[in-house]
């Protein structure tokens, strides 16, 4: 009896400890940008056969965290084309970058990382685009 | 930035389809698989009030939510016209997609891109309205160093302007905020 009641506390101790395993590995990995810092991704613009497209994130002038940021092109919801941008940590951070123009909607998809590893993303709106 | 975060749907237990999860929880999703549709707003062709484009666009951060990401409160952009949110996590699916893929498979169950594209179209300004927003942009351009825009320069003025401007070593961020935040009121959904 003993016997059997030992082996049912191990099992149902083992169960819990997967279970926390399980719940630790599927925490996020990721947290959003600190309170004060922001991700600006800037709508794309079509100019002599290119498109033109950019994101910024700031932190504010005492917060220096900022370490990459990358702008993505999206043509109907497929990224076409990115540019990124790193640095030890600053306070504003752009990454610019341009690409060939054929007709469709786009929008600008941005990333943004401080440096703990914080991540914020979102996207400009849609637009549709000649060249 | 927007403080209030939501996390709803599917918990993190869910996600590992681990054999802990599996015999306490009974079950998870398969790999990558998204959760049933939810039925909601959806958008294929014509009008659209600012209601029905701001529904989906609150019915794609609730399946972003759903997803497991951290979602932000829905704001309207800089722009003055268009919804949109940010997010971060790596939401609960196995890995196998991107935050933006999701978003965008979320946008493509409610036709998100139409009906932002056909709601910008429908809110440009015309008339001594849009002259009024206009003289606002040559003066923000203006003020960012962007010379010889007019009232009757196009989008595609503007950009090239902008463009030189970028070309030429110049920081163009205070310019391409001017074009953020008119564009669209000026030009719909080609600005």
């Amino acid at each position: 009896m003993r016997h059997s009641t030992g082996r049912i506390r191990s099992g149902l101790a083992a169960l819990v400890l997967a279970a926390v395993t399980v719940l630790v590995a599927a925490a996020p990995a990721q947290a959003a940008l600190p309170s004060g810092c922001a991700l600006y991704p800037s709508a794309p613009y079509s100019s002599g056969g290119r498109i033109y497209y950019s994101a910024t994130a700031t932190c504010g002038t005492s917060n220096p965290v900022i370490s990459r940021v990358e702008a993505g092109l999206q043509r109907s919801g497929t990224l076409v084309a990115n540019v990124i941008q790193t640095s030890g940590g600053t306070t504003t951070l752009r990454a610019s970058g341009s690409s060939g123009c054929s007709a469709g909607t786009y929008r600008t998809y941005a990333w943004a990382n401080d440096k703990n590893t914080n991540a914020t993303e979102g996207a400009t709106a849609y637009k549709s685009l000649s060249c | 930035m927007a403080a209030r975060r939501a996390r709803r749907g599917r918990t993190p237990w869910a996600t590992g389809c681990g054999l802990a999860a599996l015999l306490l929880l009974g079950g998870c999703t398969q790999a990558g698989e998204m959760a049933e549709p939810a039925p909601g707003p959806s958008y294929s062709a014509g009008p659209i009030t600012e209601a029905e484009y701001l529904s989906i666009v609150r019915a794609v951060h609730t399946c972003m939510a759903d997803e497991g990401y951290d979602v932000e409160e829905v704001e309207r952009r800089t722009d003055g016209v268009t919804y949109g949110f940010q997010f971060s996590g790596s939401g609960t699916g196995d890995g196998s997609s991107s935050g933006q893929q999701d978003l965008v498979a979320c946008e493509e169950r409610y036709g998100l891109m139409a009906a932002e594209i056909a709601f910008q179209d429908q809110v440009a300004l015309s008339g001594a309205e849009r002259e009024a927003v206009y003289a606002q942009l040559v003066e923000c351009l203006d003020g960012a160093g962007v010379t010889g825009i007019t009232s009757s320069s196009t989008a595609a003025d503007v950009g090239r302007a902008i463009e030189q401007l970028d070309r030429a070593g110049v920081d163009v961020t205070d310019a391409t905020t001017c074009w953020n935040q008119y564009a669209t009121q000026l030009f719909g959904s080609s600005g």
